[in-house]
């Protein structure tokens, strides 16, 4: 007998997302249709493609997730765990840091180094010292071969 | 011109030969780092070489394109983790061999067969586009239009979990495409009044969104994995060897540029088919297949390699890509004012004989940069993940920042990566995603084609659209492989083809 495959945890909770989504999609694209209702019109494909989004979720809600056997957790948090553990979330949560930074031209110079030296130090914490070894060399190395060789403007 | 005087174009600039080189040398050692690939390699580049010429962008993205077709085979020897997707199969007796203290004998094996089926993909590649540019040109807009739906089906049916998914993440990525002024009426589709959106998403912000920050977060999940070191001897494989291998190294190249001329399918699915089929043909290996079988390491990694030319013809010939890599460079080429299809080699043969000339001499500084540098190998693939990531999110960072100078771009391709990697945690592939947005202009300029053309009714434009299908062998054909491949992802054709499998084993176990 062919074996049941898992759900996995959220997977559920993260089709509905994209569901939701689709649906927010497909009624955008309703209305760009009503303005000039043909389908070779501006609002022609987007409109085909969001039906077929929505389509396409609901069949893997309704059909597929469903004909899988459950999680052992169905509690949304869970869900979250399982994409952003917390090894994810803190790294997530660091670039977003570092964009923030090179946004408030903080310097591609100043931030970089501290970027890669404190996510380094998170993931490999008894490397203290190779760890800023790494990040000053690296910041270096991108520095010289992006200005240098590629001749590209950094953040 | 005549095509030897295209051919020698990189021989008159220098330059171009040592791109393709360092590109071979960058496409090899990215891929055999296991979590860095050759299509984030590749992605990056674009931004970075924006501003180049054509020539040398493409000739070092091409010398990526096929070092790290073969890079990922060295790990998949020595670590039993294929660097790349394309080395799943090479694990199977690579790792076997390695264990048996032969993993020289086999990166040599895996080196000299890259090399030869790489060569036999680009003659085939060389040998069928001019062919099948010609045949092209007959294209009308609605074959163009079944093209673009055979290639998302094809990506959608083959190595993904589930169809629906892939088939979803493919029409996002057509949606994402759509985000922006209209071209023919300049009306806005979903920018809410934003002037960032104006423009449209960079397919580039979210091709490095996707492959390389999705991909840094994906790979934490990994980071505590161990790396084994391995002692590595001599590498060269004799002559009287690899002439021995030579029939099952055509087979499987020949495997592997069909494989890779299909929109979607690219080299890891080669492999794997070039493995099967090399296994149910060969009658006595020297040992058997999961044990270090040389022919097991001789079908996929010919296949793979073989695959990068056949993935060119595609791309070359209707402008439809046949791998995510492509799918990349044939974006770059949009960037560089280029329209890849069937009229590239009407307008430009340079072009289409320079990338054959880069992909050559690519083969060669892959068998160069394959057979040395084992200890400066072994070094790079140590490197732990808590180091790899962080320096790959600053690379994409400027990889985003450089096309534009916008550093809105870069939260958006924090976003892409951010979005690319909850899917990949529920098995959305990400690459139909990306294809769907570089031939989103393409799908629509050619839907628009047929409904203008189609007449004002709906009686009309159905009746004409019928009609040309059944009137023209072109559409015919391609509305028969739509047909084909909706049909070969029924439970009913399944179930056949299981019934079909259970009598042949049953015939062979009689006989």
């Amino acid at each position: 007998m062919e074996e049941k495959q898992k759900r996995k945890p959220g997977e559920q909770g993260f089709a509905l997302i994209l569901l939701v989504a689709s649906l927010l999609v497909l009624v955008e694209s309703v209305r760009m249709f009503q303005v000039s209702p043909k389908l070779s019109s501006y609002g022609g494909l987007p409109l085909i493609l969001s039906i077929l989004m929505t389509l396409f979720m609901g069949k893997v809600i309704l059909f597929e997730n469903r004909r899988m056997e459950k999680p052992e957790t169905t509690s949304p948090l869970d869900g979250i765990r399982y994409v952003f553990s917390k090894d994810v979330a803190v790294f997530t949560g660091l670039i977003l840091l570092y964009c923030i930074a090179l946004y408030f031209r903080l310097g591609f110079l100043v931030c970089t180094p501290i970027f890669l030296f404190v996510s380094m130090q998170f993931f490999i914490p008894r490397g203290i010292k190779s760890n800023i070894i790494y990040s000053a060399v690296l910041t270096a190395a991108v520095y010289v071969v992006f200005t240098l060789i590629f001749r590209v403007q950094l953040p | 011109m005549s095509t030897w005087s295209y051919l020698l174009i990189p021989f008159q600039n220098p330059l171009l030969i040592v791109l393709v080189a360092i590109g071979t040398f960058v496409g090899i050692y990215v891929a055999a780092i296991p979590g860095l690939t050759g299509t984030m390699a590749v992605a990056l580049l674009v931004s970075f070489t924006y501003g180049w010429n054509t020539h040398s962008a493409l000739a070092i993205m091409l010398g990526v394109f096929m070092g790290a077709a073969y890079g990922g085979s060295r790990s998949a020897i020595l670590l039993n983790i294929p660097g790349a997707p394309s080395a799943v199969a090479t694990a199977f007796d690579g790792y076997p061999l390695a264990l048996k203290g032969q993993a020289g004998k086999a990166i040599g094996v895996a080196t000299v067969q890259s090399c030869l089926g790489g060569v036999i993909g680009i003659l085939a590649l060389m040998l069928f586009t001019p062919l099948i540019s010609k045949f092209a040109m007959n294209f009308a807009a609605r074959d163009y239009l079944m093209l673009a739906f055979i290639g998302m089906m094809m990506v959608g049916s083959m190595g993904a979990k589930s169809l629906t998914k892939s088939l979803f993440s493919a029409v996002l990525g057509i949606m994402l495409g759509t985000v922006g002024m209209d071209a023919v009426t300049g009306a806005q589709r979903f920018t809410f009044g934003n002037a960032y959106l104006m423009p449209g998403i960079s397919p580039i912000v979210a091709m490095i969104g996707l492959f390389g920050c999705s991909e840094a977060l994906i790979q934490i999940f990994n980071k505590d994995e161990k790396r084994v070191k391995q002692e590595v001897d001599k590498i060269v494989p004799s002559f009287k060897s690899t002439l021995k291998y030579i029939p099952l190294t055509l087979k499987s190249s020949a495997i592997g540029t069909l494989v890779g001329a299909l929109p979607g399918a690219g080299g890891s699915i080669a492999a794997l088919l070039a493995y099967d089929q090399a296994k149910r043909s060969t009658k006595n290996p020297e040992v058997p297949f999961g044990e270090g079988a040389i022919e097991g390491l001789v079908a996929p990694e010919s296949a793979n390699n073989a695959a990068v030319g056949g993935a060119c013809i595609p791309m070359l010939t209707l402008g439809i890509p046949g791998d995510p890599v492509t799918a990349i460079i044939m974006g770059a080429m949009f960037i560089h004012g280029l329209q890849p299809g069937p009229s590239l080699m009407t307008k430009t043969p340079d072009l289409f004989y320079l990338i054959v000339m880069c992909l050559l001499l690519s083969c060669v500084f892959m068998l160069v940069f394959g057979l040395t540098g084992i200890k400066i190998f072994t070094k790079v693939v140590e490197i732990s993940t808590g180091r790899l990531m962080p320096i790959i999110i600053v690379l994409s960072a400027v990889g985003a920042y450089a096309i534009n100078k916008n550093l809105y771009d870069v939260f958006w391709m924090v976003a892409f990566g951010i979005i690319g990697a909850a899917m990949k945690r529920y098995d959305y592939p990400t690459a139909p995603m990306v294809l769907g947005l570089i031939l989103a202009s393409m799908i629509e300029k050619n839907l628009r084609a047929v409904l203008i053309l189609g007449g004002a009714s709906e009686e009309g434009l159905i009746l004409n659209l019928i009609t040309g299908i059944f009137t023209n062998p072109i559409s015919l054909i391609l509305f028969l492989i739509i047909v084909f491949t909706i049909l070969s992802q029924t439970k009913w054709y399944q179930r056949q083809k299981a019934a079909r499998e259970q009598k042949r084993t049953a015939r062979k176990a009689e006989k």
